[in-house]
């Protein structure tokens, strides 16, 4: 990965990651458990060394498998669409980076499933917030802010790290039929996929983050060769805000997120290219809604834009697959995201994934603006290119 | 749609001279129907002249359903271990394009997806999506060839094409009565070049609610152009199990089973 010179620190970086991994899964007489961790050895920089935990659940389910208890590390997977994941935003976020598979986390929570033959329902209690990981300055792109503190806001005021103890939970329905597929939820949580940076009454950088009422909805359907795909999603946070010093003017200033509405909608559909092979044409677009144009820029970085892919799977003994992804920002068209991801095995127990992620955000100005932390200019010419090899004994 | 399957049920018998072939295939799929639910291992086998190269584990669950669906049916994959836990919902339709969902576990998560080209490769064995999830006879029409004594029993010659007109590609299948199933099938393309050959053998009989139905624990196909073959082989096969229409769905995909 190659850093932008910001000026204030030597910003090319590269990371040779040892990441061994385990899955284990038992059950006997209704229980069972699933655990994934791994852990980053980071022969470079030490401070990035990171333990991951993925699922690891206990469980119980009835004979009929009609009842389920939880609890334990778990990632919510709610969204439909595959390139535009924000609905996903409850947890599964490492940090403010794209993480592979192997180093998504679970998050605490004790979940009960009622299943039946039209629906399932899903209810969550999340006792903990846990703030995504955020990588040490030295790995920092652009500027390298290290904040001095998290805290949470929600109804009751501030919270520091004894908030994290903190009361969250939700639930979801997914009613699937012939045609389509639809999931209705409502979470309260605290959010982690929107904080606000500002300095708090004692100059120190403080990371806010505050409670929502998140309420979403799913749709796939298939209409003859296509599937279509949608999310909608509202978020609340209920006017809440905090007293923190202007960046900028240094000044004292209310800081809150404001309620918005994201849409996404996508399209798949396999184009006949080759008989044997299969080829799978990917459209999707986001957008938010509720907010000013410069505010959503701030909350997303996908605040109104298009992507396209292909993947190609050739359908081999080697299981080969090809995917090019383009992401492009309809009201700044000159943020665009490339991908070129290439993966398959090499024998039956050992997989190879390369490929090359450009991001352009066409920026001169590296001025420290509030306007230069938004979109896709924070990340501006971090360009990667990743070899992965993973080998299951 | 009617379907025939060829992993489970792709099965035909006939009694009498001067069928069609399309009354053929019509008296296999209801000398086949009634079987219920099904469950079968079985590992894939693909080889490159002599050399096994690649090995694949799965288990699937059938069942015949009633009404606009006809089929039901769910397979997960058990080895190699990237893909383990991956399951795959089928539910074949009568009259739209079969609905399918599939379950990755490493996401906790299943979703909807497009069905596979029917030509396309299954698993990257030589094996096509059709041959594993069904030949659909309404898109087909069959010619009875010969018909041919083997002692008591009786071989037929059926060939299979499609009503596409632009799809030069047919069939011949090799039935034997007894058995109400093919024993082989050879592939051809448009300019009746044989591209490939199935032979299905090791045949059992099973008796479920007093009437008898004959499954080979044997499917193997080899292209005759690039000398690849592969071979499914059925390790365990039962039925008669109790499953329920909730069973088959795709909220019940992260479920122990």
């Amino acid at each position: 990965m190659a850093f932008k010179d910001d000026g204030t620190n030597l910003t090319e970086d590269q990371i040779l990651s040892f990441i061994p991994g385990f899955t284990v899964e038992a059950s006997a007489n209704g229980f069972s458990y699933f655990g994934k961790a791994a852990y980053r050895f980071d022969t470079f920089d030490k401070k990035r060394d990171l333990l991951y935990l993925g699922e690891n659940v206990a469980r119980w389910q009835n004979e009929a498998a009609t009842h389920s208890f939880g609890v334990g590390f778990q990632r919510l997977q709610l969204g439909a669409l595959e390139i535009f994941q924000s609905i996903d935003s409850i947890n599964d976020l490492v940090s403010d980076s794209f993480s592979p598979e192997i180093q998504r986390q679970g998050y605490p929570v004790v979940n009960y499933k009622l299943i039946q033959e039209s629906f399932k329902a899903e209810l969550y209690y999340l006792p903990y917030f846990i703030a995504p990981y955020y990588p040490p300055n030295s790995s920092r792109l652009g500027y390298g802010i290290q904040f001095d503190q998290e805290q949470i806001v929600n109804a009751d005021g501030l919270k520091g790290k004894e908030g994290f103890r903190t009361d969250q939970f939700g639930g979801k329905i997914d009613i699937p039929t012939e045609k389509v597929d639809i999931t209705l939820g409502h979470f309260h949580f605290i959010d982690r996929g929107l904080s606000i940076t500002a300095l708090d009454l004692n100059n120190r950088l403080t990371r806010y983050f505050y409670a929502t009422d998140f309420s979403f909805l799913t749709l796939q359907t298939i209409q003859g060769d296509y599937l279509f795909k949608s999310n909608l999603y509202h978020k609340s946070y209920h006017g809440v805000d905090v007293l923190a010093r202007d960046l900028s003017t240094g000044g004292t200033v209310l800081r809150g997120p404001e309620d918005h509405t994201v849409a996404s909608l996508g399209l798949e559909t396999k184009l006949p290219l080759f008989s044997t092979q299969d080829t799978t044409l990917l459209l999707e677009g986001q957008r938010m809604f509720g907010v000013d144009k410069v505010i959503g820029r701030r909350y997303s970085v996908f605040s109104n834009d298009a992507a396209w892919g292909i993947r190609h799977q050739f359908n081999d003994v080697r299981n080969k697959q090809i995917t090019l992804g383009h992401i492009i920002d309809l009201e700044r068209t000159q943020e665009q995201i490339f991908q070129v991801d290439y993966r398959q095995y090499i024998t039956d127990s050992t997989k190879v994934n390369i490929g090359v992620r450009i991001i352009e955000a066409g920026t001169d100005n590296r001025a420290f603006t509030f306007d230069s932390l938004a979109g896709l200019a924070i990340v501006d010419d971090a360009d990667s290119a990743y070899l992965t090899m993973t080998h299951y004994f | 749609m009617q379907k025939i399957l060829l992993l489970s049920t792709l099965v035909y018998s006939s009694f009498a001279l001067a069928l069609t072939g399309d009354e053929v295939i019509e008296i296999i799929k209801k000398q086949n129907k009634g079987f219920g639910t099904e469950t079968s291992e079985m590992v894939l086998v693909l080889k490159e002249g002599n050399s096994v190269i690649a090995e694949r584990k799965m288990k699937t669950k059938n069942m015949e359903s009633e009404g606009d669906i006809s089929m039901k049916s769910l397979m997960e994959f058990t080895h190699p271990m990237d893909v383990k836990g991956t399951k795959l919902l089928s539910w074949l339709q009568t009259k739209e394009e079969k609905s399918q969902w599939v379950y990755l576990p490493a996401l906790n998560k299943s979703r909807r997806i497009l069905s596979s080209g029917q030509n396309s490769s299954f698993m990257g064995s030589e094996f096509t999506y059709e041959d594993i999830g069904g030949q659909d006879t309404t898109k087909h029409n069959y010619k009875l060839l010969s018909e041919t004594k083997d002692g008591k029993d009786l071989i037929w010659k059926v060939e299979q094409r499609s009503k596409d007109s632009e799809n030069k590609d047919y069939q011949v299948l090799t039935i034997k009565k007894s058995l109400s199933a093919p024993t082989s099938i050879e592939y051809y393309n448009g300019k009746k070049e044989k591209m490939k050959v199935s032979t299905i053998s090791d045949f059992k009989m099973y008796e479920v609610n007093k009437k008898q139905f004959h499954r080979p624990n044997l499917i193997s196909m080899k292209n005759l152009i690039t000398a690849k073959e592969s071979s499914f082989k059925w390790e365990k096969r039962e039925f008669g199990q109790s499953y329920k229409d909730s069973d088959f769905t795709p909220q019940a995909l992260d479920m122990k089973r």
